[in-house]
């Protein structure tokens, strides 16, 4: 890899920071492929000490287990085959500047890594509040790598066809204080079948 | 900049922690440097000194530019330490207990939980901080890619500014100073015990210093529309990395060449318009080497109109900040026009190509356009361009933002193993599988060439091993040209564990006790140029 190689650290939301900043990359015209990845590895001191302090002590739940993950995004280009189309990305600090429209296509799928209630609520007030939602962190576990098994398990019900719409979404606060002083970050991921 | 184009110097010795026992005890610490003074009164405790630093900077950046609190601002900050300084001794204090296992494990662990200032840990605590003190950013984002790391925030920025995502973007970096890194560059034998001098014949090693810098970067439109004069135009900027070597640069500098004149051709510049490069000129053997033998490349017959210098002799190098520091030092010189030296540069390495050099004090100079470089550990490299405000006219964009973005592979290591693509569908399912994670991460580890990942860690080998998956799995030739191929990794904490391990023996017996095959991984989470190589 010759191309842009670069970390994101953003606690909790690294990997969707990453997928964030590819697609920024690819839209800039400086790569022609990028992947977006993340590791999460066991260990002790981030699992009792850093992370229940930083991410909150709900964060690190089993099971678990070392986590990693890649996703090669590109440009379109004829003829190549796609799982899916990145059809809308958006992140701020403010859960309440998430722009939402309409699902994209039917039957649509709400992917979550873990619950939350602050989506829920977000949700709940959008077009997608009809739209089954599903949470990985029950059978994947929570830690820093539990956006990308929900990023993983979206794009996976679109490429078998159960769904031909995905959202996955996350959101972080820091655990000192309420909102909307206290730090957070949130991500939104919208892909679509490639033919829809 | 006063002082800068003086030649004054910033080097000393280090006060913040014990260095008698080193070779080389100089940084350009910032003296009289206090948390307590900067951080909200009864918040000191969770601030870093990273985040302190970050916090005066980004502030005057808002001030300077006359931002309003209201105003649509969004922050990408650029860091490699974070709250390392005050955490490192912590977090090594666990390795003892943690090697006695049981009940003395648990007790240390619940000890530490209760410890505030692990709270500024994670480099992006920087930007939490930020939010809370400084002004409430609309997004943030926090990249580490060693020493280039907040030159990628600035060209992030203009990313996100051109795509329209963004109106205001406040870009920048800050790393203090730390054991970790004073100690770990020490026993790399790349640090000078005197004050460094870059390009010189008689060069042996950088000095550390510690820094926060932002800019405040928007289109020329919300310049004018907001009244306010811009410092310079970033016309360009190019991201890309060597898979070469965990430490050293490629001798021929081809990748740092081809970013310079990517950074050029992406602002419609030639290397004809350039009067003045900032170089990285970290003073070591192999950068001031590799970086003149690119812009060799690049000026060609032009090297010896082009005004060269490093501010590293007068700053040290101040790692993820430095991108953004001689950022700043580059726009303010095509502003003032007035171009500062290389400090402790007495006589140019006659083995390195002629550069023009500015030595001793400034120079007046009108330079129109000039090129940033960062070249950062690990071969993780970038490059800005910038100019006067309007001078040169920008090309038109490419049709890629027109473009449609798709995933042509996902990989995905969760509990219960590897799956590629439609298989990760699974964890949609309520009934738990089999467990066999930690299983499939060994034999994934393992499914490496021995030879080429024998200095990763198993993070990196990991998410080495997982890229090489995604993209067999999407088709894509190993054997292709991937100067077109990037990655973005997240990663929120290196594996501690191993970190507590490097660390312990240094604070229990002194600094020999160090391995320094062990500190690159240690340094700065891993920054993927630690990793890539091996599937390059």
């Amino acid at each position: 890899m010759k191309g842009p190689v670069l970390t994101t650290s953003d606690i909790s939301l690294s990997m969707g920071t990453a997928l964030l900043s590819s697609a920024d990359l690819l839209v800039a015209d400086e790569a022609d492929v990028v992947v977006a990845s993340t590791v999460a590895e066991r260990d002790r001191i981030v699992e009792n000490v850093v992370g229940p302090r930083t991410y909150g002590r709900g964060l690190c739940t089993p099971p678990l287990s070392p986590g990693a993950a890649a996703f090669v995004l590109e440009h379109e280009r004829d003829g190549r085959e796609a799982l899916c189309v990145l059809h809308d990305y958006q992140d701020g600090t403010n859960l309440s500047d998430w722009v939402s429209s309409e699902p994209p296509a039917e039957p649509a799928l709400v992917v979550l890594p873990r619950p939350s209630a602050d989506w829920d609520e977000a949700l709940d007030r959008s077009p997608w509040r009809a739209v089954k939602r599903l949470v990985t962190s029950r059978r994947a576990g929570s830690n820093e790598a539990s956006l990308a098994v929900a990023l993983g398990a979206g794009i996976a019900a679109l490429a078998r066809g159960g769904a031909r719409a995905v959202l996955v979404v996350d959101h972080w606060r820091e655990p000192s204080g309420p909102a909307p002083s206290a730090p957070a970050r949130w991500a939104a991921f919208t892909f679509v079948k490639a033919d829809a | 900049m006063r002082l800068l184009l003086s030649g004054a110097r910033a080097q000393s010795k280090v006060t913040l922690f014990d260095v008698s026992e080193l070779r080389a005890q100089l940084a350009a610490e910032i003296a009289g440097f206090r948390v307590e003074d900067v951080a909200p009164l009864g918040a000191a405790g969770k601030w870093s000194r990273s985040d302190a630093l970050a916090l005066v900077a980004a502030r005057e950046a808002l001030t300077e530019a006359r931002v309003a609190p209201t105003d649509p601002v969004d922050l990408i900050v650029g860091g490699t330490t974070g709250g390392l300084f005050v955490t490192e001794a912590k977090i090594a204090s666990l390795h003892k207990p943690l090697a006695a296992g049981g009940e003395t494990a648990e007790k240390a662990l619940a000890e530490a939980y209760s410890d505030e200032a692990l709270r500024s840990h994670p480099v992006s605590a920087t930007a939490d901080r930020l939010f809370e003190t400084v002004h409430r950013f609309r997004r943030t984002r926090t990249v580490c890619s060693a020493c280039s790391s907040s030159a990628n925030a600035i060209a992030l920025a203009d990313a996100w500014i051109r795509a329209g995502k963004s109106k205001l973007v406040l870009a920048g970096g800050t790393d203090a100073l730390a054991r970790l890194t004073f100690v770990g560059f020490n026993l790399l034998q790349a640090m000078d015990p005197a004050p460094c001098r870059p390009f010189d014949v008689k060069r042996m090693g950088m000095n550390l210093g510690e820094a926060a810098a932002f800019l405040l970067l928007e289109s020329e439109e919300s310049a004018r529309a907001r009244g306010v004069s811009p410092i310079a135009e970033l016309a360009g900027w190019a991201i890309g990395s060597e898979a070469h070597h965990i430490t050293n640069p490629e001798a021929a500098g081809t990748t740092a060449s081809r970013l310079m004149r990517a950074a050029l051709g992406r602002g419609g510049l030639s290397p004809a318009d350039v009067g003045y490069v900032n170089a990285h000129g970290t003073a070591t053997p192999h950068n001031d080497r590799m970086e003149s033998a690119a812009l060799n490349e690049v000026f060609g017959e032009r090297l010896s109109d082009v005004y060269i210098s490093s501010s590293k002799g007068q700053l040290g190098h101040t790692l993820g900040a430095a991108g953004a520091v001689e950022a700043a030092i580059t726009a303010l010189s095509l502003a003032d026009r007035e171009l500062p030296p290389t400090a402790g540069l007495e006589e140019p390495d006659p083995a390195l190509a002629a550069l023009k050099h500015v030595r001793g004090k400034g120079v007046a100079h009108r330079a129109r356009a000039a090129l940033s470089s960062s070249f950062g550990f690990g071969g993780s490299n970038t490059v800005l361009a910038l100019t006067e405000p309007g001078l040169f006219e920008r090309p038109a964009e490419g049709g890629s933002r027109r473009r449609r973005i798709v995933v042509t592979a996902s990989t995905v290591l969760g509990p219960e193993g590897v799956h590629n693509n439609a298989d990760v569908a699974r964890y949609l399912e309520g009934t738990p599988g089999e467990n066999v994670g930690a299983s499939s991460a060994e034999s994934l580890a393992k499914s490496l060439d021995v030879e080429r990942a024998r200095r990763l860690d198993r993070g990196g080998a990991l998410v080495t091993a997982i890229n090489g998956r995604a993209l067999d799995a999407a088709g894509i030739e190993r054997a292709a040209d991937t100067s077109r191929l990037g990655m973005v990794c997240g990663i929120a904490f290196r594996r501690e564990e191993d970190f507590a391990a490097f660390l312990w023996p240094i604070l229990e017996k002194g600094f020999r006790a160090g391995k320094p095959a062990v500190f690159p991984i240690c340094f700065c989470r891993r920054p993927p140029g630690t990793r890539r190589s091996t599937w390059a």
